[in-house]
């Protein structure tokens, strides 16, 4: 039977790989956001999973991390609503096949 | 290999002596383990089922759901890793403030139930998703599973006392959290400043000819 | 820690007690609400069913469940038919924490305050699934509105909170309650005036009770995020409501108005007592201040409750720092 730090750690992976494939697939801004935040859930978990499961005393330094991933997390998503909501105005729509203005106009 | 275990303290409390019997009396270590497994396995299929409807639901605001559910079964591992705080604090901050926060912008870009979304990705983006997601399961996932046993300590964990966490963030790392209210405040005046509407934009448009 | 066989038993008991207390509290309250209302308003109120109109609510809960449960042709079902059972899940939970008497806490949690915070959060989820499954427009502002007051709201909330949590040093709501035994000057409330103002205030806005009602004033939005909903929808989330109310004023006796402890004998009654007249107190108000506009309700929480939450603080820090 795998170790339960082994157990906690793919819970993280299947965490980032979802988040990956809604990255890929998404047609919007605000889905795109929406994996992202997965993304970094699953970076949190993996961090506090090592911190708390292997000796070394490093429990406080471990949530400590996760916390500030959290704040940033809150942090980046604010400036990444707003700016979509900028880009909202400028291009009335959200899809990113919308976005397209820096693109070579070669043919 | 150890149980793990919940991470909520027992009342401790004066009782008289029949009551004290009963508190002596411990679930088998084998209840533990299993109600342990139990939860571990109610909490992967939360953030899997979660995932998924963030992934790949034709709406947003369904997707959105997707996602409280998965924070929800982040909070409950991190329950089990006899991280209380950690738990609860990414209930109120993932849940009660980002949820809410995607869910204003998704009302301000009107993005009705006909919107983008509502078509499916083409073949080649969904190969993509697919290919790029296994490959990162196909790497990492055996490195994990063949490392982690010798990494593992004995015990099991037990939770941090909240004055630990509070000294930690004032005595050694009080660089990182000064840096991180900067970080708040600049996001909250770019954020501020991004979508500030001039108030009187209407009246110009309309005196201009 | 080890889960042994007294704490397990007391969590289901304390489970099974806490659904009844809210199925009971709802009941109470409905009637409670109407002839309080009644009485301010210079009428009877409800007299006819049974003495006192005290059957008022069997007839009505017997009428909500008969009715029929509409639901819009082009919303999201799914989300539509969950908002409600999301709206009245996460309470369960809380009063698990909420020290009744001096042994009658269903499950002791060293941070019991944030638990109740963290919860509180997940309220604000039902709000917009019901507001957003509604596929109407007055569902919709409702629920901006009403999501926008409750995040606002919170930050006093916790600041008034901290400040407590300060003087007491621990978040374990036992702990604070058992700090205010003993005499009656030892109640949080005469050492912590101002966040006990701040707390009241927050309360109204949190719970969405008048004078901040306005996500529901019904001569506005028609009904707001619960337009779509009749019958048992609606039924749940009244019961929401009126149980967020129950919260607040158990929170209330039990952090700053000293909990179990009274003048003559120390119990669980003292609490329950307590409770109610906050609880009174709170739709005393419903019905005696009109309803506050919206911009002037986010002003009052963000450029008077918030300064004078973090002068609190201060000032609170301080007097520990200077009396240790």
């Amino acid at each position: 039977m795998t170790s339960p730090l082994a157990l906690f750690m793919l819970a993280a992976l299947l965490l980032l790989a979802i988040g990956l494939v809604g990255l890929i697939s998404r047609r919007t801004l605000v889905g795109m956001l929406i994996s992202v935040e997965m993304l970094l859930n699953g970076a949190g978990l993996s961090i506090v999973a090592a911190a708390k499961l292997t000796p070394g005393g490093l429990d406080g330094l471990g949530q400590l991390a996760a916390i500030f991933v959290m704040g940033l997390a809150a942090a980046e998503a604010a400036l990444v609503l707003a700016m979509m909501v900028v880009v909202y105005r400028r291009f009335d729509t959200v899809a990113t096949e919308a976005l397209t203005t820096l693109k070579d106009a070669e043919s | 290999m150890g149980g793990l275990l919940f991470a909520s303290a027992v009342g401790v409390t004066p009782t008289p002596s029949f009551f004290q019997e009963l508190a002596a009396m411990v679930l088998p270590t084998l209840g533990h383990q299993i109600m342990a497994y139990a939860a571990f396995g109610l909490y992967v299929l939360l953030i899997v089922g979660g995932g998924l409807a963030a992934a790949l639901a034709r709406t947003l605001v369904r997707a959105l759901m997707g996602l409280v559910v998965t924070f929800l079964g982040v909070a409950g591992m991190y329950l089990l890793m006899a991280s209380p705080f950690l738990a609860f604090m990414q209930l109120l901050i993932y849940i009660g403030a980002i949820c809410v926060l995607i869910f204003f912008a998704i009302m301000l870009v009107r993005n009705t139930a006909s919107g983008e979304e509502m078509h499916l990705p083409g073949l080649g983006q969904a190969a993509f998703a697919g290919l790029s997601a296994v490959g990162v399961l196909a790497v990492f996932g055996p490195v994990i599973v063949l490392n982690a046993g010798a990494l593992m300590k004995d015990a099991l964990p037990t939770e941090t006392p909240l004055a630990e966490l509070g000294e930690g963030l004032l005595n050694y790392y009080v660089m990182p959290f000064e840096l991180i209210s900067v970080i708040l405040l600049v996001a909250m005046a770019g954020g501020a400043f991004l979508a500030y509407e001039r108030r009187f934009k209407a009246q110009d448009e309309v005196t201009k000819p | 820690m080890d889960i042994n066989l007294l704490s397990a038993i007391k969590l289901v008991i304390a489970l099974a007690a806490i659904i009844l207390l809210l199925i009971g509290n709802s009941v109470v309250m409905v009637w409670l609400e109407r002839k309080v209302a009644g009485y301010v308003q210079r009428r009877p109120g409800p007299y006819v069913v049974g003495p006192h109109g005290i059957l008022q609510t069997v007839a009505d809960a017997v009428k909500l469940q008969v009715k029929q449960i509409t639901i819009p042709g082009s919303s999201d079902r799914v989300l539509f038919l969950l908002a409600p059972v999301l709206s009245m899940f996460p309470m369960f939970l809380m009063f698990l924490v909420i020290p009744f008497g001096p042994w009658l806490t269903g499950l002791e949690v060293n941070l019991g305050l944030l638990l109740i915070l963290a919860f509180a959060g997940l309220e604000s989820l039902a709000v917009i699934s019901g507001g957003w499954a509604s596929n109407n427009k007055y569902g919709l502002l409702g629920a901006a509105r009403a999501v926008s007051q409750s995040v606002a709201y919170e930050i006093p909330l916790i600041l008034a909170m901290l400040a407590i949590a300060f003087q007491n040093g621990s978040l374990n709501l036992t702990v604070i309650t058992a700090g205010q035994a003993g005499w009656v000057w030892n109640w949080n409330i005469f050492s912590q005036p101002l966040a006990f103002l701040i707390f009241v205030i927050t309360c109204f806005g949190e719970t969405n009770r008048a004078p901040f009602d306005l996500p529901e004033g019904e001569s506005e939005l028609t009904g707001g995020y619960h337009t779509e909903y009749s019958g048992m929808g609606f039924a749940l989330f009244f019961m929401a409501e009126y149980t967020s109310m129950l919260l607040v004023s158990f929170l209330a006796a039990v952090l700053f108005l000293g909990g179990s402890s009274g003048p003559v004998l120390d119990g669980v009654w003292w609490t329950f007592l307590k409770m109610g007249g906050f609880m009174t107190f709170m739709i005393w108000v419903r019905w005696t201040f009109p309803r506050v506009r919206f911009d002037q309700l986010l002003n009052i929480n963000w450029k008077w409750l918030l300064p004078l939450g973090l002068l609190n603080l201060w000032i609170t820090a301080i007097v520990i720092k200077v009396m240790q």
